[in-house]
């Protein structure tokens, strides 16, 4: 039987977790106090690439190479975390830092400290105030005890953490428009290279991490990284935060070790199935973005590799199912109506074909689609697929696409025979 | 992202291999520019060789060996042996996806639009596009008609977004005022502020947006582009000569635009220089002459100002020349006089307000010229000199002599663009009616060729000027083309070392350049 494994979450159901005296109490900053007084900046990176951390936004990017690639040079570096947590269906990194805002303070000093910053700022949906009000709250408690500022635990060590509120733009998720509205322009993403790792902030070195990933770094410093790797399974050490939404009798936001249950197991079992009790026909496995499964691909064992072997992908964690009431025609034209809608509108494929799309599809659910409609849409989407600066782009095709194949017999039936033909 | 893999052999060049075709280009240098050493185009509407890298438009999408996505050609540079396709079947798909994205919104306005001829929307539709409409709802609408002050009109719907406007004013004119407002396809261009463009280099972003998106409210529905001839000139407003491709249509001027120079103007001129023209366009100039008060023809007059000056003596006589002829003509002044033996010989110099980018205080075109053809600098207090005669050029604008000097000359022989006094009176062509040269501030030597004219019956000063001395000098030789006048003057200047007119070619010669290539 799926049970859950706490560790980001081990104290979430206590309120006064967020307070820094718990914190301290259940163990809290003991890492920092490890890391700052007895390992070299080297050997905490050490740690968490020894712990085998894989990025937890989406694309999975082994957490302890990207500090790697942070160059040595005099220019200032950052750490930015990424907490503009905007793809549907995903409301993990809200859990930590409503609830152990502390544990990512900690982790964001820790990973300063690794690659050599002095200033971690943390990029917080707009649409989050409570997130914001714990942070900030937890991180002025930090200051006035000494754990963030100068002279860090009466160490040489300096570290400032700030939060920043985003505007209520999707695109500022994405790592290198988030660094375009950190420095106060409209969030565009960049092009690439310059890498952030290389030219992030201000031009200068940055790392650039998710929530979850940060808290990790708290966790893996504590109890080491042969610890954190022995949890879960190859290429998925440690455990994950996963935000299970939809028609399932218990939605919520858990916490298990990868690769010891299958996607199937968790809805049926754990999470009790479907509401209505009526079959599933379709899961959303990591986001709105990714490609949806079908009922008989649930049997993949839950984790980054096992996934992507299905065509699709864990990405952000967020478990959307839907059962069979849900027509394929409006769960696709609500993707579109999202992506469409937040497309920043800098590259032309995006700009002009997520809202080609999202009005193919609209006619599609309006009963006007027609076959010439369906071979546009597939060509439509082709074109938009690896031909823009970010992965917005992406985020709508391969979603639509897996539409379009899985369901294809749902289009079909919807479809009007072609203008001019005889009714 | 590291160095290595871009340095190539050492000597700064990489060799790469463009559809087959084995090349070697500088190294670092992206592949929109390799593909010009190639010869090859690579579609581009937000690259722009002076502006920061946007790379939103992604016409220029192009295959890298190695690389599994198509890559854009603006933001990839060379490396040493990359195998790079830019007109395969997946290139050709890409690029006519792109087109495809950049039509879907795109009004049918190309009747009434005034890009079209020098649309690159339409260039790429043609030769990268499918031909084809695919879409079967309302195109988008937006702000049409925009005015963005009194120089720039902008139409949002034919905006592509390449963002080239904004980047120009932020990064070349400094202003900023420029930006997107929305986003998604509800994306448009906004003017901050009170929505008037402030710059005055505004209206370079015109000639660099790829579509019909910014027009100028000067040249708009004057005429079709291809019922107009261009002419490679430079800008006679101040001595930066910024070189530029004036258009005309029946003798008049309708525009000029910024033509690139790397050693003078990169891509852009002022938009005083750019919209001073009307001067040219004038009907009501001069172009009889004049002689006792009685129009005379051109010939005749250039002789009874001959006559009149050999009278008068060239001891007795003041010579002014203006820093607006080119440098033949004031070589041909320069031996008016000396065929006289004329003593006092200036040159009036207008100069105002300059800039930290192109605009110089000097405000006329060839005041080096006229320096090294022996006239001095006016001086601000004239000698009180009475003269038998005057021998005067007017400058086009900004300086003039004073009454009072030409007063104590008894009798005047004046070249003008206007109706007025003077024994004998000659009318002035402007710069766009003749062959020459004019030497910038940067001691450039630029030419400028003919393009309009202004009365069929008129003559050039120099013409004017080789009569006059002809009638001095009967061994005069008078130099029939530009070429050879140039020639001519060039042999005079040791420090052009036998420079010749076909070495100018269409961005000019450094003086120090000549002097140093010996």
């Amino acid at each position: 039987m799926i049970s859950e494994t706490r560790i980001m979450l081990e104290f979430a159901d206590d309120p006064a977790q967020k307070t820094l005296e718990t914190y301290r109490k259940n163990g809290g900053y003991q890492a920092l106090e490890k890391a700052l007084k007895e390992m070299k900046p080297g050997e905490v990176t050490e740690e968490v690439l020894k712990s085998g951390l894989r990025g937890r936004g989406g694309a999975g990017f082994p957490c302890g190479r990207k500090w790697q690639f942070v160059p040595k040079t005099d220019k200032p570096k950052y750490l930015a975390i990424n907490a503009d947590e905007s793809e549907p269906g995903t409301c993990k990194d809200r859990q930590i830092m409503e609830l152990d805002p502390h544990q990512l303070i900690e982790g964001a000093l820790l990973t300063c400290y690794a690659i050599g910053a002095e200033t971690a700022y943390i990029y917080v949906r707009g649409e989050y105030p409570h997130s914001i009000g714990a942070l900030e709250n937890a991180i002025e408690e930090a200051r006035a005890a000494g754990i963030v500022g100068k002279k860090i635990l009466g160490t040489k060590f300096r570290c400032d953490v700030w939060v920043h509120s985003g505007a209520g733009a999707y695109i500022c998720g994405e790592e290198t428009a988030l660094l375009t509205s950190l420095e106060g322009n409209r969030g565009y993403p960049r092009l690439r290279p310059p890498f952030p790792a290389v030219e992030g902030l201000w031009g200068c070195p940055t790392v650039i991490n998710n929530v979850e990933t940060i808290a990790c770094v708290t966790h893996i410093i504590k109890r080491g990284g042969d610890w954190f790797a022995g949890l879960g399974c190859e290429g998925s050490t440690g455990t994950r935060l996963f935000c299970v939404s939809g028609h399932v009798q218990k939605p919520g936001v858990y916490e298990f070790e990868c690769g010891k249950f299958t996607l199937r197991e968790l809805l049926e079992d754990f999470c009790g199935g479907t509401l209505s009790g009526r079959p599933i026909k379709g899961v959303m496995p990591g986001g709105s973005s990714m490609p949806v499964l079908l009922p008989e691909e649930l049997d993949c064992q839950f984790d980054i590799d096992s996934v992507a072997k299905t065509g699709s992908s864990l990405g952000s964690g967020a478990i959307m199912v839907f059962d069979d009431s849900v027509s394929i025609l409006d769960a696709a034209l609500n993707v579109a109506e999202f992506y469409s809608h937040e497309s920043c509108g800098q590259c032309t494929p995006c700009r002009e074909g997520s809202d080609w799309v999202r009005k193919i599809l609209k006619k599609f659910k309006d009963g006007n689609g027609t076959q010439r409609d369906w071979d546009v849409l597939w060509s439509v989407t082709d074109n938009m697929d690896g031909t823009t600066i970010c992965a917005l782009a992406e985020a709508l095709v391969w979603p639509t696409q897996s539409y379009l194949k899985k369901y294809e017999a749902e289009f079909k039936a919807a479809m009007k025979s072609e203008a001019g033909a005889t009714a | 992202m590291s160095g290595s893999d871009t340095s190539g052999n050492g000597n700064g060049t990489v060799k790469i291999t463009i559809d087959g075709q084995e090349t070697e280009v500088p190294a670092g240098i992206n592949i929109v520019e390799a593909g010009r050493y190639a010869g090859t185009e690579i579609p581009h509407y937000c690259y722009h060789p002076r502006l920061s890298v946007a790379g939103n438009c992604r016409i220029c999408l192009v295959e890298v060996e190695g690389v599994p996505k198509l890559q854009i050609g603006c933001n990839t540079a060379v490396r040493e042996g990359m195998v790079i396709y830019t007109k395969n079947d997946r290139v050709s798909r890409g690029r006519a996806g792109v087109m495809e994205f950049l039509l879907v919104n795109h009004p049918l306005d190309c009747t009434i639009c005034d890009q079209a001829g020098e649309c690159k929307l339409q260039d790429y539709a043609v030769d990268h596009g499918d031909g084809v409409a695919r879409t079967d709802f309302d195109r988008l609408n937006k702000p049409k008609n925009v005015s963005w002050g009194d120089k720039v009109v902008f139409d949002s719907e034919r905006c592509i977004l390449c963002t080239r406007c904004v980047r120009f004013l932020d990064e070349v004119a400094g202003t900023d005022e420029v930006s997107i407002d929305h986003r998604g396809e509800n994306a448009a261009l906004i003017v901050t502020g009170d929505g008037q463009l402030t710059s005055p280099y505004q209206m370079n972003i015109i000639d660099i947006c790829p579509v019909g998106a910014l027009t100028s409210r000067d040249f708009r529905f004057k005429s079709r582009l291809w019922f107009m001839r261009f002419t490679d000139t430079v800008c006679t407003s101040c001595a930066r000569g910024c070189n530029v491709t004036l258009g005309s249509r029946d003798d008049k001027i309708l525009r000029m635009v910024p033509r690139d120079n790397p050693d003078v103007n990169d891509s852009w001129m002022c938009d005083h220089g750019r919209l001073h023209y009307e001067f040219a366009n004038d009907d009501s100039r001069l172009a009889t002459s004049t002689a006792g008060g009685k129009t005379v023809p051109h010939q005749v007059a250039a002789q009874k100002a001959a006559e009149l000056l050999k009278k008068a003596g060239g001891e007795n006589t003041l010579c002014v020349a203006s820093p607006f002829m080119t440098t033949e003509e004031l070589f041909a002044l320069k031996g008016v006089c000396d065929a006289l033996g004329v003593k006092d010989r200036y040159f009036l110099k207008p100069v105002g307000e300059a800039d930290d980018m192109l605009v110089h205080p000097e405000k006329c075109p060839n005041a080096r010229g006229a320096a090294l053809a022996g006239f001095a600098e006016a001086p601000d207090a004239w000698p009180e000199t009475e003269y038998g005669a005057l021998l005067y050029v007017e400058p086009r604008e900004g300086a003039a002599l004073p009454d009072e000097v030409t007063a104590r000359c008894k009798q005047t022989v004046v070249f003008s663009l206007q109706k007025g006094k003077g024994d004998v009176r000659l009318p002035l062509t402007t710069w766009i009616e003749k062959d020459g040269t004019f030497i910038s501030a940067g001691d450039r030597i630029q030419k400028i060729a003919k393009g309009t004219t202004f009365d069929p019956t008129m003559l050039t000063e120099a013409a004017l000027l080789y009569r006059m001395h002809h009638a001095l000098d009967e061994g005069f030789e008078t130099p029939v083309t530009a070429a050879q006048a140039f020639a001519r003057w060039a042999d005079e200047n040791e420090s052009t070392n036998g420079l010749r007119w076909k070495d100018l070619g269409r961005f000019g010669v450094s003086m120090e350049t000549a002097e140093a290539a010996v």
